[in-house]
């Protein structure tokens, strides 16, 4: 299992190598296709920035929420504290979605940006840049799967966090999911249905991620009432957006009648 | 405007050294943060056409900055390691008490 690439003295980590290609080629892929399609693609690029921001705020926010009995509080600033503020590890990324999507909303409001025809033809790079990230959950050998000991089955070295049982390939699944949802999103921005895109996103996603709990095997982020925290955000992501689409679509309905 | 993003950007580039020669555990984080506002504040001085070349400057070495500071120092998003290490931790603790 690939976790360090070694360059000399340099020590580049699995999972950092992907965030960085993820994010090169999707917000690349992005930037080019809204400079191609005569769209602002300087507004997207700022608007990544801002989403990214909120992003890293709401993400470790929740992944703080879910850890507290563990966090010595008064360490908290502490630069090498690992349950801390600046640690580079724990986000959770359900609460870098909402952390990010709030404050994208709020920073295109205060700069007169216009965030339709970025979520209309861009949105495919959030889930192309998740897949790369859960192909770095693979390297790193975290969010890992069920014990499972069938066809396809990882197996971890010793000292990794899953151990050296062998676990169901849950991080490949994830990425391929999310790879198919952004060829989807990039396939229906190119029709005239484009404005299908962010809701597409927001009812497949929820789906996706509560189906792919029940085979994650790191049960140690928190099961309420048999339900993970994510699987809870999902159910509940996933009903307010079904309910909003209702409510638009009676309210449509009524004006056209 | 484009002065505060260039001198944002040289300073995530600062940081980004720290990383790749290993001073510094959290810098990787800050680091990033800092490129990410370099960035924003380059792309609203690209819009202005007196302060568009520096504003340009600043957003090559803010993304340059950006990723090497994400490539040598995020570990694992969604992820259990400290999670696990605090779970380690506290079951050595009570094993011990």
């Amino acid at each position: 299992m690939l976790t360090y690439i070694h360059l000399g003295n340099l020590v580049i980590g699995g999972y950092g190598l992907m965030i960085a290609l993820g994010l090169i080629i999707s917000v690349g892929l992005g930037y080019l296709l809204m400079y191609r399609r005569g769209l602002d693609a300087d507004d997207f690029l700022m608007m990544c920035c801002f989403a990214a921001l909120g992003a890293l705020a709401g993400a470790k926010a929740l992944f703080l929420w879910t850890v507290r009995e563990y966090v010595n509080w008064s360490r908290i600033l502490s630069p090498g504290y690992e349950l801390g503020l600046f640690a580079p590890e724990g986000f959770v990324f359900l609460g870098g979605f909402a952390g990010g999507a709030v404050f994208l909303v709020l920073m295109a409001k205060l700069n007169h940006v216009a965030l339709r025809p970025i979520l209309e033809n861009a949105l495919f790079v959030l889930p192309l840049a998740h897949a790369f990230g859960r192909l770095g959950c693979l390297l790193g050998g975290c969010c890992y799967g069920i014990p499972y000991d069938g066809p396809l089955a990882l197996h971890f070295p010793e000292g990794s966090l899953p151990g050296t049982e062998p676990r169901f390939p849950v991080q490949p699944l994830s990425a391929l999911l999310l790879f198919i949802l952004a060829l989807i999103l990039y396939l229906t921005s190119r029709t005239k249905h484009r404005w299908l895109c962010p809701w597409l996103y927001a009812g497949l996603y929820p789906l996706m991620r509560f189906m792919v709990e029940f085979l994650r095997g790191d049960s140690i982020r928190g099961i309420y009432a048999t339900l993970s925290l994510s699987q809870w955000l999902s159910l509940a992501l996933g009903i307010g957006v079904l309910a909003l689409a209702l409510l638009l679509l009676r309210s449509r309905s009524q004006s056209n009648a | 405007m484009a002065v505060a993003s260039l001198v944002l950007a040289i300073i995530a580039a600062v940081f980004a050294l720290l990383s790749i020669i290993g001073l510094g555990a959290f810098t990787g984080i800050i680091g990033a943060i800092i490129a990410l506002v370099a960035i924003i504040l380059a792309v609203k001085a690209r819009k202005v056409p007196e302060t568009k070349g520096m504003g340009t400057a600043a957003l090559v070495i803010g993304i340059i900055s950006l990723i090497l500071n994400l490539l040598f120092f995020i570990i694992c998003v969604a992820c259990v390691g400290a999670l696990g290490a605090a779970g380690a931790a506290s079951a050595a603790a009570s094993a011990g008490a």
